[in-house]
């Protein structure tokens, strides 16, 4: 990836009801944390997923997962629960997680 | 902006702090990474799973009977079973917890609402603990309770949850989501969401009342104690006796339930607030069960249960559960009884009046009912 690129992240819902949420600028990270958001990215296939809208299930508390990234041309919003978070994106939204934590720390 | 946690955060992160939290997350991440190479097709085990799980759980059980599996830090339900019905402690917290209050609970119902577990036939009561690694949460997935370890995998003074079978009134909680699937089984979007978020949180509170052996007047009403760690300026996740109080702390801000109509909160997020404006039934619960005194669970509970047993509906509004309570009360203890009286001054103080008509030679009768 080597165009600069924004990703926004938001986790709702669970138990507690706690909203967490973080708006990460590629640019504005140094290498390694380029690197290590590329490979994420990368990883996640996030762009080859279709962009389903959440529908009414028998899980309750579970939390709510959406993603604003750039893909080709288009900026798209993908938007998952944990039963249908998929395995790749694990990774990218566990590091999004702890991003918005720490940034919330400060 | 960047503190307000109700409102999308746009703000840089300083590379050099960055590169700290990747470094030292770096082993974790790759072990999850390890971990996820599995998980494709976990997952797809995973749905099946809770289909073997449903369609066992529908076996009639005379007694109470419980599973207690661990994920093991990933995410495969039901996972490795670790105790069973009869099986002796572990003396592994999660599973322990897990496992005794998933009994507390259902002996709440069983001997107080005469109900045999989460489908009253006898239902296998499954729960999983560590489920993935760092998860913040404990949910009811159709078919069975699942819990994280909250903070544990980060050093203590980064910790904001314990792991999440710290709290019975939790386990309570989420079974009672079982319980409501069962029952009226309420939308999970918008009022009837907060319903069902609601009755979760009035059983658990229940469980966790009867287990200490304490009156509505002695009772803490606080759901979820002990889930905040040291570092949370906060005594719980929700206040039934005062929404919006328990906690207020800057690094995850303030409790933001209402406790009054006129503090409804419009919004798309979370099904449409479902874990916000269930603070105005749970006000309306607590009220009612101080007003009519003694333990919750007696009087205030069992209205509250056969009204969702016997009265609500899938789309029933807070309008709805205010009218149906109070009619529950008036079958269950008499018209114009100190209980039905309770349960109208509950509704009313919480700006959600009983709407009453007289109607010639046939008693009281709820408008368009
Ligand atoms: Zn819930």
């Amino acid at each position: 990836m080597d165009k600069p690129y924004n990703i926004f992240f938001e986790r709702t819902g669970g138990f507690a009801g706690l909203p967490l949420s973080v708006n990460v600028s590629s640019d504005s990270l140094v290498k390694t944390d380029r690197n290590r958001l590329d490979a994420l990215m990368e990883k996640s296939n996030i762009c080859n997923y279709e962009s389903k809208p959440i529908t009414a299930d028998n899980f309750r508390d579970q939390f709510g997962y959406q993603l604003r990234v750039r893909c080709d041309t288009e900026e798209r919003v993908f938007s998952f629960t944990d039963n249908t978070l998929p395995p790749d994106v694990v990774p990218l939204v566990n590091y999004l997680v702890q991003l918005a934590r720490w940034q919330k720390n400060q | 902006m960047c503190n307000n946690m109700y409102h999308s955060i746009f703000c840089a992160i300083p590379p050099y702090m960055l590169e700290k939290i990747i470094e030292a997350g770096t082993q974790k991440q790759k072990e999850k990474a390890k971990k996820t190479i599995a998980l494709a097709g976990q997952m797809r085990g995973q749905r099946q799973s809770i289909a073997d799980i449903t369609l066992k759980s529908k076996a009639v059980g005379g007694d109470k009977n419980r599973r207690v599996y661990s994920a093991q830090n990933l995410n495969v339900l039901p996972g490795i079973l670790m105790r069973s019905e009869g099986d002796p402690a572990t003396g592994d917290k999660h599973v322990d917890e897990a496992y005794d209050g998933a009994g507390a609970t259902y002996d709440l119902y069983h001997q107080v609402f005469e109900r045999n577990s989460i489908n009253n036939a006898g239902m296998e009561i499954i729960s999983t603990v560590r489920y993935l690694s760092g998860y913040d949460n404990a949910f009811w997935n159709g078919a069975q309770m699942v819990y994280g370890e909250g903070d544990e995998d980060l050093p203590e003074a980064d910790r904001i949850f314990n792991r999440f079978t710290v709290a019975l009134d939790i386990i309570g909680h989420e079974l009672a989501h079982g319980v409501t699937q069962y029952e009226a089984n309420l939308v999970y979007q918008n009022q009837s969401g907060a319903l069902n978020e609601s009755f979760s949180d009035v059983f658990g509170s229940l469980v966790k009342q009867r287990v200490k052996n304490q009156t509505a007047a002695d009772a803490d009403w606080i759901i979820g104690e002990g889930l905040f760690t040291d570092n949370v300026i906060g005594v719980g996740i929700r206040s039934m006796k005062n929404p919006g109080t328990a906690y207020n702390d800057p690094l995850i801000g303030k409790d933001p339930q209402p406790g009054h109509m006129n503090d409804f909160v419009v919004t798309t997020s979370d099904h449409g607030g479902v874990h916000i404006n269930s603070g105005i039934p749970n006000k309306a619960f607590y009220l009612a069960a101080t007003e009519i005194g003694g333990y919750a669970w007696e009087k205030a509970g069992k209205i509250w249960y056969v009204t969702l047993r016997d009265k609500l509906k899938a789309d029933s509004n807070f309008e709805d559960a205010a009218n149906l309570t109070y009619e529950v009360a008036g079958d269950l203890y008499g018209n114009k009884s100190a209980e039905q009286n309770a349960v109208k001054n509950a509704w009313e103080k919480v700006g959600m009046p009983i709407k009453l008509e007289e109607r010639e030679g046939c008693g009281t009768r709820l408008f368009g009912r």
